[in-house]
């Protein structure tokens, strides 16, 4: 605690205003299932709500989402290969919205990103997710994931490694 | 291991990534009901001693694990108000839940949205009507009786001839471990996550939830509330022969019910 006031709902309702359609995108990039999206994001904003008093207003407010959605997804993994439901698991699709002819190669791009990053092993995708999707800085990503900076550099260099042979292979490319 | 030896990725790489760095809008129906289900979770406590409060972070979230929930909420900060289920308070609670859906059901029926104030109003009486129904009793005093059987038996067996507009395959009871303190508020849960979808024009999302109602509570406290919802939502997705049927079977059922009136102004009785 910071001796700051406690949170109030309206400072939830913001939270979650505002940053449900990030937790949701996140959560899909770290592999969960459409069908249990919400199940897991369900669980984010009760933690993120019981550990609100606890967070640091002045560092940004997405890689500390984020480090909650990665434990829960990861969570969310192992007990899914306990119960064997998730080999072979494919991104869904069903819930995208139709797209316009002209967004079709957008569409099939993004597919393309998130069924090659299902062959990336999940601590090596959460750090490709946050640096090359969301752009954050390798020392952000490391202290969000809780884990050495040495070692945030070497996820990434292999889930690049991982990426770009997976998008190979979904093109048929030798 | 630095930043020097990291080979980039390549510009088709880039690309393809810059495809996925959108967010990726969530479905609104699904947002509308995990707010409404956290709403109830985080700062709704059943009985009304609590409701839309401030604060409470520490003390009324749910003690979740780090795992996801498929079941429906278990209650955060349900199972703490089972105390005070003694008496004629429980039946106060059920009545009370009754009348604050009620009131939303009926408003939505008539405007069309929710009656802020009506509701508003209702809080209000629910909380009154909970502090003559269990007046507060010092911490340290335990309840003197035990609480009563639930109160879900008052109602007649459901109609043969309920129509199938919500699959009745499965119908087990609540689970014989809530109280039913809790299983009031796990109802109201579910029909509060229908009655915010229909106040946002999302009337398949209203009929998921109460499908879900249906199958876990067929002959719950707030069934009354629920059949009544389903012939709203049925109407509003233009199922008008469904509708028909869901409010004749309501009728059969509650002729005398609360909700009649705001069902008939939607499906009028032929």
């Amino acid at each position: 605690m910071h001796g700051k006031a406690p949170p109030t709902r309206a400072d939830f309702d913001r939270l979650y205003e505002a940053e449900f359609d990030y937790v949701w995108s996140t959560l899909r990039r770290l592999g969960v299932p459409d069908a249990h999206v919400e199940d897991v994001a369900h669980d984010v904003f009760i933690t993120a709500w019981k550990k609100l008093a606890e967070y640091d207003s002045s560092r940004p407010l997405r890689p500390w989402l984020f480090g909650i959605a990665y434990r829960f997804a990861s969570d969310f993994r192992d007990r899914a290969w306990q119960r064997r439901e998730v080999a072979d698991a494919e991104p869904d699709t069903t819930d995208e919205a139709p797209t316009p002819e002209g967004h079709a190669q957008q569409s099939q791009a993004k597919q393309l990103v998130l069924r090659a990053m299902e062959s990336i092993p999940l601590d090596r995708r959460a750090v490709f997710v946050m640096h090359e999707l969301e752009g954050q800085g390798i020392p952000e990503v490391a202290a969000a994931l809780d884990v050495p900076l040495n070692t945030a550099y070497s996820r990434l260099r292999l889930a690049r490694r991982d990426f770009q042979a997976a998008v190979e292979k979904l093109r048929g490319a030798p | 291991m630095t930043p020097n030896d990291l080979e980039p990725l390549s510009p088709e790489l880039q690309a393809l990534l810059a495809a996925e760095r959108p967010l990726t809008s969530a479905p609104a129906a699904a947002k509308s009901r995990l707010l409404a289900k956290l709403s109830t979770e985080l700062f709704e406590v059943p009985g009304g001693d609590g409701g839309g409060s401030e604060g409470g972070s520490s003390s009324s979230g749910p003690s979740s694990g780090p795992g996801p929930s498929g079941a429906p909420p278990t209650g955060a900060g349900v199972s703490g108000a089972g105390v005070s289920a003694a008496g004629s308070g429980l039946v106060a609670k059920a009545v009370v839940a009754k009348l604050v859906v009620g009131a939303s059901v009926a408003s939505m029926a008539v405007g069309g949205a929710i009656g802020a104030g009506v509701h508003s109003a209702v809080v209000e009486e629910r909380e009154r009507q909970h502090r003559l129904a269990a007046p507060e009793r010092p911490a340290t005093e335990r309840p003197p009786e035990p609480p009563p059987p639930p109160v879900v038996t008052a109602e007649p067996p459901p109609s043969p001839s309920t129509p199938v507009v919500i699959p009745p395959t499965v119908t087990a009871p609540a689970k014989p471990q809530l109280s039913a303190d809790e299983q009031l508020a796990l109802e109201k849960s579910y029909v509060e996550q229908a009655r915010v979808a229909m106040a946002r024009q999302d009337p398949n999302g209203a009929l998921e939830a109460l499908a879900h109602h249906q199958r876990r509570f067929p002959n719950g406290q707030l069934t009354e509330e629920r059949m009544a919802l389903e012939v709203m939502a049925l109407s509003s997705a233009g199922r008008s022969i469904e509708a028909r049927n869901a409010a004749n079977a309501f009728r059969k059922r509650f002729p005398a019910g609360l909700l009649r009136s705001a069902v008939d102004a939607t499906a009028p009785e032929e």
